[in-house]
């Protein structure tokens, strides 16, 4: 297993990753949370008719 | 205005600038940077004038790499070829970690009186060809591939080729 | 609803009735719920296998070093990019061509998370770019051409958003989408028109690919994980858009009975 604290361009390496990594948790979870809210506020609506 | 009216400004106001700055830029892009780099025969046929910079861009020169160190700045000499014409360049500085004899290089700069490249800025241009170091040790030694002259053979050749010793 | 409705003369002047039967709003969101966890399971063990895989365990290259693991990023973000904005350019065909609520949905959807991968791309990119190239930034065909993918997909965003009429809105980002299309083949073929620093495209689909097979897989999976997640991502999406619709119509019937 190479762990990559030994390249001398880890942070170049490590950056790239984290930058990916970020910004797909970050708009899986928005995605989720406007997904839920909007199931959520319909069965409301639809309750309440 | 009406609050309305302001947000409709602003959406089109970036609007105008995404697309303003879209074509823009192709057009820049076409206009003059569509070829990033002049190959030396492009050079030696074009004839720049001394101090007009440019991107020179080949493969440095095999035995052709030569550096002195004068007070602490190394200064290295080199010639980029195309195959069929070369042209020295000299540049002080700290080139590229990945710059080596028969390495892509874009050189800028400018050619100077004594028909040398004076360069301020090297930029490595790698290839586009991916394999473990035992796979090109395993075509090194089989003598069918030396990286300092050109890229690897046919892909189809080597991109299953088996190996003795394991990579990582 | 008849089913019976393939019939030959039971589809009406205009032959794209079909299009409106089987691809409406409703419909969508009955069959996209039960799939999205499916979508979205494939999505994260794809990803997650293809990056680890590449990040830890696939070899390192001949000449680049570990640097080239940043590929298992890049490449994946750039394909995505670039097929996302093909789909937004077919999205926006049916869209301005049979005014397909469906295709406004999509478009609208789209938009947003095709910049952010083309972001991942461009910075990824750079940060490949500094130690390799030895430069962040270079103005070569292929970045510009990149680039200029980035600032289409803002100027969607945005253009789609502007007006009081979404159908005004709709009409002027589906232009902008196809006309933007003729950037895809600039992009693709860029490395091969005219010199750049950027090198030459790596994998073909004719064949041929220039990379070893132990880099070869974890790059596929990373970029089948990457596929899928912008799927998912998109069908959730345009699925909570849809609610969304739903809810408004509802909270409006009900203010106009009362």
């Amino acid at each position: 297993m190479t762990l990559l604290n030994t390249s001398q361009f880890a942070a170049f390496i490590n950056g790239a990753y984290a930058v990916s990594v970020i910004f797909l948790a970050a708009v899986s979870a928005l995605t989720l949370a406007r997904y839920r809210n909007a199931t959520r506020r319909l069965a409301q609506t639809e309750a309440n008719k | 205005m009406t609050p309305r009216k302001k947000r409709r400004l602003y959406l089109f106001a970036a609007c105008a600038i995404g697309v303003g700055s879209a074509t823009a830029l192709s057009l820049t892009a076409l206009s003059s940077t569509l070829t990033y780099f002049l190959s030396p025969r492009e050079v030696l046929a074009k004839n720049p004038a001394p101090g007009m910079s440019f991107r020179l861009g080949g493969i440095v020169q095999v035995g052709t790499v030569a550096t002195t160190v004068v007070g602490g700045t190394p200064t290295t000499h080199f010639d980029v070829t195309d195959g069929q014409a070369s042209i020295p360049v000299t540049f002080s500085g700290v080139l590229p970690d990945l710059f080596r004899e028969g390495q892509g290089v874009v050189a800028i700069g400018s050619m100077t009186s004594s028909n040398t490249f004076s360069a301020d800025e090297v930029l490595a241009k790698h290839g586009a060809s991916y394999m473990p170091k035992d796979v090109e040790q395993a075509l090194q030694n089989a003598g069918k591939w030396n990286p300092k002259f050109g890229p690897p053979p046919a892909a189809s050749t080597w991109n299953t080729l088996q190996v003795k010793s394991s990579s990582s | 609803m008849n089913e019976n409705v393939l019939a030959p003369s039971a589809v009406p002047a205009g032959g794209a009735s079909w299009l409106h039967r089987y691809a409406n709003p409703g419909r969508f969101l009955r069959l996209a719920r039960p799939c999205l966890p499916w979508l979205a399971g494939f999505s994260l063990i794809l990803t997650v296998t293809g990056l680890i895989w590449g990040y830890y365990f696939a070899p390192a290259d001949w000449e680049q070093g570990d640097a080239a693991r940043i590929m298992y990023v890049h490449v994946p973000a750039a394909w995505v990019a670039m097929a996302g904005y093909a789909a937004l350019a077919v999205a926006s065909f049916f869209s301005l061509i049979w005014r397909h609520p469906l295709a406004d949905i999509a478009a609208e959807e789209i938009g947003p998370v095709g910049a952010g991968f083309t972001f991942v791309c461009l910075v990824s990119g750079a940060l490949w770019g500094k130690p390799m190239w030895g430069a962040y930034w270079v103005w070569d065909a292929r970045l510009t051409s990149v680039l200029v993918l980035f600032f289409l997909y803002l100027g969607h965003i945005a253009l789609i958003r502007a007006f009081d009429n979404p159908q005004h809105g709709h009409r002027a980002a589906a232009i902008l989408a196809l006309v933007g299309a003729v950037n895809l083949p600039i992009i693709v073929f860029s490395v091969q028109w005219w010199n750049t620093l950027h090198q030459g495209n790596t994998i073909s689909i004719s064949g041929g690919s220039k990379i070893y097979i132990t880099m070869l897989y974890p790059l596929l999976i990373s970029s089948l994980g990457f596929y899928l997640t912008f799927i998912t991502l998109v069908v959730a999406r345009m699925s909570a858009s849809i609610m969304e619709k739903k809810t408004r119509n509802l909270l409006l019937a009900a203010a106009e009975r009362s």
